[in-house]
């Protein structure tokens, strides 16, 4: 009864309800803009964080090579080997030459941390698993290309340099202008986590599609002899040239000294072209000083946002309220208690914002099916869901505390007689 | 009058927590239209900033020799045909013997011209359509084609009635003004000026065809219509580094962000969102304000107030209780809020002029007085029975 009565109070005044739920599923929007442009800043930085608080070095690099051995390092396990102290060693290498269809690529085999670490965002398909591992098939994630290279095409990588050939098949397409683990040789670094990112851009890049592999495939299947074109360990003959490239992430035990890193680092720099050094904490400083700085900029707008969605939903719950209350004193003086009164109060809030929940959905699912959000970094995460949650909290709880405030001091008669 | 004032009062009074609700709307209405109008002007900016990084490479001579024209033009003459064809250059020269020691003043002396090259010929680059958009050309005409490979003496200037406040910096540039033919000399040459333009020196803007060949090359950039790729990137560093060697930096090769272009379209998102809610606020809190007044209203027009009179006086008081509070917000605003913005968002500053006050101000004003004539037309109709009846 009560609740029917809740639901009768909302259909009268059906104007100002309106009003009231489309103020709601603008607040939840752009509350969740807000909380999705922090997010945003803080995505890139989130993915390598815990590795930025170890002990380590990022070394930015055109090649590495062993000064024992005078070849080129290949993977990461081969750098771990050299440097014993190390406790984790994250690369990219890339193939020299790599050809599909007789098509130039760009081919980059990422070391199994950073494919752990990566989720790209993609236009069709999937990522790595580790299901993948087990494999025979070569599985790779091909960049945004208008080659015709889809997933599920099963295409062979072949060189110049050598008659070898490796079957490839296609598990997911990125979106273009995907920032992944590269350095940007062509840039100035940055000094922070940013320089762990590149941004594979299709046409910047000359329309060369790129295919990332994972060593832990190719070096998960060496018992099985596979993937030898790949891994020189099984063929050191003949293969496919590859050379440790770009960003290296060396992670150190705590106790090992700055010295000894600094002592590995020279030693791997003997034949090496090794542009850069920086030490993860020190990244680890200057990325958070930038984030600090970035986010301080977003302050004035957080604020500006927040004071008024408290604003508007206070406006929102007051007026709600007060449009009732004469209804609730003739309630009450047909016999019903102030509490019935208020918790029909309650339900014809709660009846408003399931309407602005309901309607703030369908515009979110209606526009991702139009792809508008395609362009902006809107989503719906936990901390988005939370804090709409406490904006419905803010409403609800103002439409309730307010007639509670109000009965306190007046009496029913007195209600009807004011200019209501 | 005294009937508004009086009323005002008496809201005041008896409802003082709706009377503050509406204050505090208005208020922080204002402060986040005005300041969002600003930030959404500020996000175009830093997008297009971003974009024309990554759409052009520039070079930077650091060097201790200096690099002249000359040489700059026989290092494009090197370069891929295919590349210049795709892009045209940028280039700022100081006339011989201008350098100064204040890197300020050397700004203000830089002589710009854009060009470029298609086979071997040096030509107009095609930049006009944009100086249009960009309202970078006030009057006159871009050179023609003719004119630049013809080396004619044609000229763009800054504005005539532009002033220097620093001595040094009017006496330097005294140097442009017309002279007794009406034209702009520039290293001996008398430049017919053709247009006025808005740009950063106080020197004359012409063909590159016109610079003499020892003029120092202080900046040079190569502009693409598109975002630079990494082949192009590096045919370039190669030309420059086999011509200059170290002397030259170039700018990075910057990969277009997305992450950085959604992040702005979020934002201004977020700006029409708020202006939105805005709004919304609004016309719940000055519905609700009739719906309380209406009674009142009925009792005024049952004592004689015609229905004009009636709606004109709710009209007027909403008019004043908005016209104060959208000026102690635009107070707060300029002297609180606005030093503080600026210092976080650079471009932000150009977008408050007394000019743009005035019209936010005047189109505030203006919407709200139409929305609340109608509002007020629709609720106090013409019928006083049925108004008694729903009051």
């Amino acid at each position: 009864m009560l609740f029917k009565l809740g639901w009768i109070d909302f259909k009268r005044n059906f104007l100002i309800q309106g009003i009231i739920i489309l103020l709601l599923v603008v607040t939840f929007l752009a509350a969740i803009s807000m909380v999705s442009a922090i997010e945003m800043k803080l995505k890139k930085y989130m993915v390598f964080k815990e590795d930025l608080d170890c002990n380590g070095i990022y070394i930015m690099s055109d090649m590495i090579q062993n000064n024992e051995s005078h070849t080129l390092f290949r993977d990461a396990e081969e750098i771990k080997e050299f440097l014993p102290e190390a406790e984790e060693v994250f690369t990219v290498a890339k193939l020299w030459e790599p050809y599909v269809n007789d098509m130039q690529i760009n081919a980059w085999c990422y070391s199994p941390n950073i494919i752990n670490r990566l989720s790209p965002e993609l236009e069709e398909g999937r990522w790595f698993k580790e299901q993948d591992n087990n494999e025979t098939v070569l599985k790779a994630v091909v960049s945004h290309n208008e080659d015709g290279l889809k997933t599920g095409d099963i295409v062979t990588m072949s060189t110049p340099l050598t008659d070898v050939e490796q079957k490839i098949e296609i598990i997911g397409v990125l979106q273009d202008n995907e920032p992944l683990f590269y350095h940007n040789d062509l840039a100035q670094p940055k000094g922070d986590y940013r320089d762990f990112y590149y941004t594979y851009d299709y046409e910047s890049e000359g329309r060369i599609p790129l295919f990332i592999l994972s060593d832990s495939q190719i070096l998960g299947n060496m018992n099985k002899q596979e993937f030898s074109y790949l891994n020189f360990r099984l063929n050191s003959e003949k293969g496919f040239q590859r050379q440790v490239t770009a960003g290296t992430i060396v992670i150190y035990p705590d106790n090992i000294s700055e010295f000894t890193i600094r002592e590995n680092i020279n030693r791997l720099n003997q034949e090496s072209r090794i542009h850069h050094t920086a030490a993860l904490s020190d990244i680890r400083e200057r990325s958070q000083k930038y984030i600090f700085k970035e986010l301080n900029d977003l302050l004035p707008i957080a604020l500006c946002t927040f004071i008024f969605i408290v604003v508007a939903g206070i406006s929102a719950g007051v007026i709600s309220v007060k449009k009732h209350l004469k209804n609730y004193a003739i309630y009450y003086i047909c016999g019903m208690q102030w509490k019935q009164c208020l918790f029909i109060s309650l339900c014809s809030s709660l009846v408003a914002v399931l309407a602005a929940v309901g309607l703030f959905l369908f515009s979110i699912g209606w526009f991702q099916v139009l792809g508008k959000w395609r362009n902006t970094a809107m989503q719906i995460g936990i901390w988005q869901m939370l804090i709409c949650a406490g904006i419905i909290f803010c409403y609800v709880f103002t439409t309730w505390l307010f007639p509670q405030t109000i009965v306190k001091n007046t009496s029913a008669n007195q209600i009807l007689k004011t200019n209501y | 009058m005294k009937y508004i004032y009086i009323n005002i009062k008496n809201f005041v009074r008896r409802e003082p927590a709706i009377f503050l609700l509406v204050l505090l709307s208005i208020i922080s209405s204002t402060i986040i239209i005005h300041f969002f109008f600003g930030l959404y002007h500020h996000l175009e900016q830093k997008q297009l900033e971003e974009q024309y990084g990554s759409k052009s490479v520039e070079l930077a001579f650091s060097g201790t020799e200096s690099v002249t024209k000359e040489e700059v033009m026989s290092m494009l003459m090197e370069m891929e045909p295919d590349l210049l064809e795709r892009c045209y250059l940028s280039m700022g020269v100081l006339m011989p013997g201008e350098r100064r020691e204040d890197p300020v003043m050397n700004s203000l002396l830089t002589t710009y011209t854009d060009f470029a090259v298609i086979g071997e010929n040096v030509t107009v680059a095609p930049v006009e359509k944009m100086w249009q958009e960009n309202n970078m050309l006030l009057d006159g005409d871009y050179f023609t084609k003719e004119q630049v490979e013809q080396g004619e003496l044609v000229c763009l200037i800054l504005r005539e009635d532009l002033e220097f406040p620093i001595p040094e910096q009017a006496a330097a540039v005294e140097q442009y003004k017309r002279n007794e033919n009406g034209k702009i000399v520039l290293n001996g040459k008398e430049y017919q000026c053709i247009g006025h333009i808005d740009g950063l020196s106080a020197s004359p803007y012409v063909p590159v065809t016109t610079l003499h060949g020892q003029s120092e090359v202080v900046s040079l950039s190569f502009c693409f219509d598109d975002y630079v790729n990494r082949n192009d990137y590096k045919s370039i560093e190669q030309g420059v580094s086999a011509c200059f060697g170290d002397q030259v930096e170039l700018s990075g090769f910057e990969m277009p962000d997305r992450d950085s272009t959604r992040f702005y379209y979020t934002l201004t998102l977020l700006c029409v969102l708020m202006m939105g809610m805005s709004g919304v606020v609004l016309a719940m809190l000055y519905e609700y304000i009739l719906l309380q007044r209406k009674k009142q209203l009925i009792i005024y027009r049952l004592c004689g107030m015609t229905l004009n009179r009636a709606r004109v006086m709710y009209f007027a008081e909403c008019l004043v209780i908005s016209g104060m509070s959208y000026f102690v917000a635009l107070l707060v605003f300029h002297f609180i809020m606005f030093p503080l913005i600026s210092r976080a968002f650079t471009y932000i500053s150009a977008s408050y002029t007394p000019k743009t006050y005035g019209i936010l101000g005047f189109l505030y004003i203006a919407v709200t007085s139409v929305l609340l004539y109608k509002l007020v037309c629709r609720k106090l109709d013409g019928n006083v029975m049925q108004g008694m009846e729903e009051g």
